[in-house]
């Protein structure tokens, strides 16, 4: 036999030696199995949930609320200032050169009075176009009654207040808690009375044609979603608007469209003279306009690893108590597998082949379990209606009551590699004790 | 002393000592059970009477069924049929929960190895049987440091087993089930794990609390060394008697 | 003759079991740190998770509506600006009488539109005692410029830092108001600002506009009230020890109330944040069953392989004529033991983890640098662990019962040992 030989056969030996001892002390081997297959799986669930979470408040955020990315003049930015305005010839210039597959949509915003009967309240208006919002936010999927057609209001609910015909009455969506503080259905008639840009004091009948879902905390309390036309009309505001929504396919770079976008407005200001107040053009991504949820939503992957890291190690306390306690019973074994002229090192390796089987024997069926969790959760989601339902709303965004999975690769595969990095440091301190045994110590067991 | 003995074992070799009433009677008891695949025959018809005060050896090849008959009238088995009667009770009627009552207060036993709690201290051992039978503390700590004295080992009352030598150990053991005050006392190879110079000695102490405290003894041993210690040999082969 | 068994020997099975506990000290100390570290975490988690949530409660009680709320009923689910106290005065020294150990302070709170000529936003105008209101604490020390307001001012306004900007307002500037009236009108008034305060909480920054009772009440009179009654909208009550909530609730709903006046308490003014800390909590109750499920596992490991390597001695013990259920206490009482000191140490690490962030606090600022805004209220950046003699009881209790139901199969294989087990070489 060469060399080469008498080493295979005695690591096939050494493997075979390892299978054998895990299944001596069974209880305590399906234990351990048990309760890391069981770790593993509620880990792998625990991530996909939070994946999940994340990617929902990351869609949230920029599908209904946010966009990618946004434009306005500095004025509005730090004074919601009314009059700080884009002026329609620099919109259309965006509008004309958008890179193929961004989309862009305009919005207005105001404040108003509203009233329903004996009802009243403040409320914000917000402008939009509704085909282009369509091409960037989900807004029109997200109503809780009604349509998202803002052509032409609704018939009046029956039984509603009377409206003279001779009055003109523009459609509307309003927020879902607005509606309850209104005590406002589909088809009713809401009073907005403002003042207009002009000092003036503008009053309006409009048809509330939908009711929103808690999307966005301000909206939900106290917006009026209209056209951009008729916002003009009840503020009279003669020309441009106060913010432009970009949608990217490529939303994990937003950058150079920043840039691109930015350097645009630029030259376009350069040759057209901007209003004197209001100040600079200015174009953000969604992460700089709500940094705190860009965090949160970006701190998922820590969070699934120092979540992994920490449990496992509770865990890994018990592995430990396992694989010391194997050792230690069977100190004269190794004592005569040394007599018999198997090296430290294989004694080692074999010592550490145990715990990998035992850790393989968890990681598959923990693994499936996981996965199985994982797909449950994603698929079905979890309701939490019952606690919450309105949504929650975190840093002004409200979410929906289900919460949905999202699996991963990295989902799975962090608690796995955490188990197995956990597995093999747990299996260094018998590994050191027995290097250490003393023959004598050894043999006497 | 040594003399003594000699004659009261030769003289009762044959026959039970003639005068005292029965302690023990086995009548045609038959013990098998299952080993893995096979049936063992254990014992094949015992008839055995054990009287009162007796010091009696059972010897036989290892596997002859010395610890199956042990067993039966230690009340910690049942025979297959037959019957087996302690001091006028049939065993063979008693239900388990009778069985351990009857064991705690009837019977005191001595092992071959293992025979005490690890964790309590020789005189917590001597007193634990006595726990169990519900006697008095102060009773309890009496007669426990009683029994330590009269195995000479009450300089030892607070070790623990590991701090022990084995003929201590079985000592203890010994004191232990004197101080229950049974009826008899079992001893299943006593001193197969002892040397020869101990084992002598465990058996001489035995002997001395046969005679003083009136005690009857019934042990078990292939070691033909000590035989002569006994007043009564009995043999056992093949899962019957062979006595005289 | 037959002696029945003894009584149990209680004695003997505590010194037994806690002995043998200690008999593999490694392994006994290795379960041990699993057990009790885990316990500490699960200590830290919920003493930072109650901590936050008891934070987020008091802010909003404080820059809410206080502990309990005394206003109209239905205007909670309508707050329209005609379902007002029309006898203020008198209610307040009724309340005042009943000796409540805390503050009361009458308010009127309404929701507004506020316009200059730069801008128009909605505003909360709440009108209060300037001496004397718990929001002056909070707010005055936060004026950037300007005066706080006096009583019996009846135009002056202190406003957030951010509406005075999106305004374009400093102090003594004129700012118009408008509320909606009943019959579907407006009423105005103007009010002129006195000073400018900054708080750093968005929703306050930006929303909240203060003025003295005096003000407010102009827009109630419009509606009809009495000015000689000290018309207000609600009556906020400030209890000293947040605990005795229940208890004063009931002692004014007692009190004869004027008809058509409710007592409410946060949890029905806010059922939102009710709703989220019971949703939150979902959270700390995963990570409590996770690590629970490994202290169980851990426990039966170790209680089960003690009593495996002890099958001979359970089978002398039986021999000398213990009963098996005398085992089965036995093996029951071991468990006890590892988790009483399992939890001594778990108390004594997580109390450590409790008592340091108790005192020092967990600074979150890095992730929400102002506060995170959820549930109408915020959670402040540093956040410092609490921990009730409720919770102690349960997570102890908690612990205490997964020990014991761990234990409970392998005092079960204990039961079944037979004394022939004893005698097996």
């Amino acid at each position: 036999m060469t060399p080469h030989h008498t080493h295979s056969s005695r690591a096939r030996m050494l493997v075979f030696i390892a299978w054998r001892n895990l299944w001596r002390n069974r209880f305590r081997t399906g234990l351990s199995i048990a309760a890391f297959g069981m770790a593993l799986s509620m880990m792998i669930a625990y991530g996909v949930f939070i994946a999940g979470e994340m990617k929902q408040m990351r869609g949230y955020a920029t599908d209904l609320v946010l966009g990618h990315i946004q434009l306005h003049r500095e004025g509005y930015v730090k004074d919601q200032d009314i009059y700080a305005q884009i002026p329609q010839g620099l919109v259309k210039e965006v509008r004309d050169h958008l890179p193929p597959g961004v989309a862009l949509a305009p919005r207005t915003y105001g404040f108003a009075m509203g009233s329903l009967g004996s009802l009243s309240t403040g409320v914000m208006l917000r402008g939009i176009s509704p085909e282009e919002e369509a091409r960037v936010t989900k807004i029109g999927s997200r109503l809780k009654s009604g349509g998202f057609d803002l052509s032409k209001p609704v018939p009046p609910r029956p039984g509603a207040e009377a409206v003279s015909p001779r009055i003109p009455v523009h459609p509307v969506l309003i927020g879902h808690q607005l509606a309850r503080t209104l005590h406002a259905q589909v088809g009713d008639t809401i009073t907005l009375v403002s003042q207009s840009l002009d000092g003036s004091i503008g009053r309006g009948l409009y048809r509330v044609n939908g009711v929103l879902s808690p999307i966005e905390i301000t909206l939900d309390r106290m917006g009026v979603v209209m056209t951009i036309e008729t916002f003009q009309e009840l503020m009279i505001m003669e020309d441009g608007v106060h913010e432009l929504v970009f949608s990217t396919p490529d939303s994990s770079h937003t950058g150079p469209l920043v840039r691109q976008i930015q350097q645009q407005a630029n030259q376009w200001a350069g040759t057209h003279a901007l209003s004197p107040f209001g100040g600079q053009v200015t174009v953000r991504s969604w992460e700089t306009i709500n940094p705190t949820l860009a965090q949160t939503v970006n701190m998922a992957g820590t969070i699934t690893v120092i979540v992994s890291l920490l449990f496992f190690s509770i865990a890994g306390i018990g592995l430990l108590n396992t694989l010391l306690m194997s050792v230690f019973e069977r100190k004269k074994e190794f004592g005569i597998l040394l007599a018999l002229g198997m090296g430290r090192g294989w004694l080692v390796a074999m010592v550490f082949l145990e715990s990998i089987f035992l850790t393989l024997g968890a990681a598959l069926p923990g693994t499936a379990l996981g996965v199985y969790w994982g797909y449950l959760l994603e698929t079905y989601g979890w309701d939490f209606s019952a606690y919450l339902p309105d949504g929650l709303d975190f840093m002004g965004i409200v979410f929906e009551p289900v919460l949905y999975g999202h699996m991963t690769l990295f989902s799975v595969l962090t608690p796995l590699t955490a188990l197995f990095a956990i597995t093999l440091l747990a299996t260094l301190v018998p590994a050191w004790r027995l290097i250490r045994f003393q023959p004598v110590e050894v043999m006497g067991g | 002393m040594n003399t003594q003995t000699t004659e009261a074992s030769a003289q009762s070799f044959s026959q039970p000592m003639a005068g005292t009433k029965p302690l023990v009677v086995m009548e045609g008891v038959t013990k098998r059970y299952r080993q893995g695949d096979v049936m063992v025959e254990a014992l094949r018809g015992v008839n055995l009477t054990l009287a009162e005060g007796e010091f009696s050896a059972l010897v036989g090849p290892s596997g002859s069924g010395k610890t199956t008959l042990l067993n039966m009238i230690g009340a910690l088995d049942k025979p297959t049929s037959g019957r087996v009667s302690l001091n006028g009770t049939d065993l063979t009627q008693l239900s388990g929960a009778k069985l351990s009552a009857f064991r705690l207060h009837q019977v005191g036993f001595v092992f071959q190895a293992y025979n005490l709690v690890p964790v309590l201290t020789a005189l917590e051992n001597v007193a634990f049987v006595m726990v169990l039978q519900g006697r008095p503390p102060k009773e309890i700590e009496q007669r426990a440091m009683h029994y330590l004295e009269r195995v000479e080992l009450a300089d030892l009352a607070h070790r623990r087993p590991k701090a022990m030598s084995g003929g201590q150990q079985q000592r203890v053991a010994v004191a232990r089930a004197l101080a229950a005050e049974p009826r008899l006392v079992l001893a299943d190879e006593p001193t197969a794990n002892l040397d020869t110079h101990t084992a002598f000695d465990l058996l001489d102490l035995m002997h001395e609390l046969n005679r003083e405290e009136k005690m009857t003894f019934l042990f078990s041993t292939h070691d033909q060394r000590v035989l002569e210690r006994a007043s009564r040999v009995i043999s056992l082969h093949d899962g019957k008697i062979e006595e005289g | 003759m037959n002696t029945p068994d003894g009584k149990t020997p209680w004695k003997s099975l505590v010194r037994i079991s806690w002995r043998s506990l200690w008999r593999n000290r490694r392994r006994t100390y290795i379960t041990l740190s699993g057990i009790s570290l885990g316990f500490a975490l699960t200590v830290f988690f919920i003493g930072i998770g109650d901590g936050g949530h008891n934070n987020m409660i008091r802010n909003a009680v404080n820059m809410g509506d206080g502990h309990l709320t005394i206003q109209r009923e239905g205007y909670l689910d309508a707050p329209m600006n005609h379902l007002f106290i029309a006898q203020g005065k008198q209610l307040e020294q009724q309340l005042l009488q009943a000796g409540i150990p805390g503050r009361v302070a009458p308010r009127i709170q309404l929701q507004v539109l506020a316009s200059t000529s730069g801008n128009s936003i909605g505003a909360a105008l709440t009108g209060i005692q300037p001496e004397t209101d718990p929001k002056t604490n909070q707010l005055k020390k936060g004026l950037v410029t300007g005066e706080w307001l006096t009583t019996g001012d009846p135009q002056g306004v202190v406003v957030g830092a951010r509406m005075a900007e999106k305004l374009k307002v400093k102090t003594g500037s004129k700012i118009v108001l408008m509320a909606g009236s009943e019959g579907g009108g407006t009423n105005t008034h103007l009010v002129r600002v006195r000073g400018v305060f900054r708080t750093g909480i968005e929703e306050y920054d930006s929303f909240v506009m203060i003025s003295s009772l005096d003000m407010a009440q102009a827009f109630l009179v419009d509606e009809g009230a009495n000015p000689a009654g000290r018309p207000v909208t609600r009556v906020a009550v400030f209890l000293d020890d947040e605990s005795a909530m229940g208890l004063w609730k009931a002692r004014l709903k007692a009190l004869s109330l004027p008809a058509g006046l409710v007592v409410l308490d946060w949890q029905e003014m806010m059922p939102q944040l009710v709703s989220f800390v019971a949703f939150d909590n979902i959270g700390n109750y995963i990570s409590l069953v996770f690590i629970f499920t490994m202290v169980a596992f851990g426990i039966l490991n170790t209680i089960m392989m003690g009593v495996l390597e002890r099958t001979r001695e359970f089978g002398l013990l039986r021999a000398l004529g213990m009963s098996p259920w005398a085992l089965f206490t036995l093996v029951v009482m071991e468990t006890f033991w590892l988790s009483l000191t399992a939890l001594a140490i778990g108390w004594v690490l997580g109390g450590g983890l409790h008592a340091y962030f108790a005192l020092w606090g967990l600074d979150m600022s890095a992730m929400y640098p102002g506060g995170m805004a959820t549930s109408g209220t915020v959670m402040d950046s540093v956040i410092y662990s609490e921990l009730s003699g409720a919770r102690v009881g349960m997570l102890t209790g908690l612990i205490l019962g997964i020990t014991l139901l761990s234990g409970l199969y392998p005092a079960y294989r204990a039961l079944r040992v037979t004394p022939l087990q004893a005698l097996q070489t």
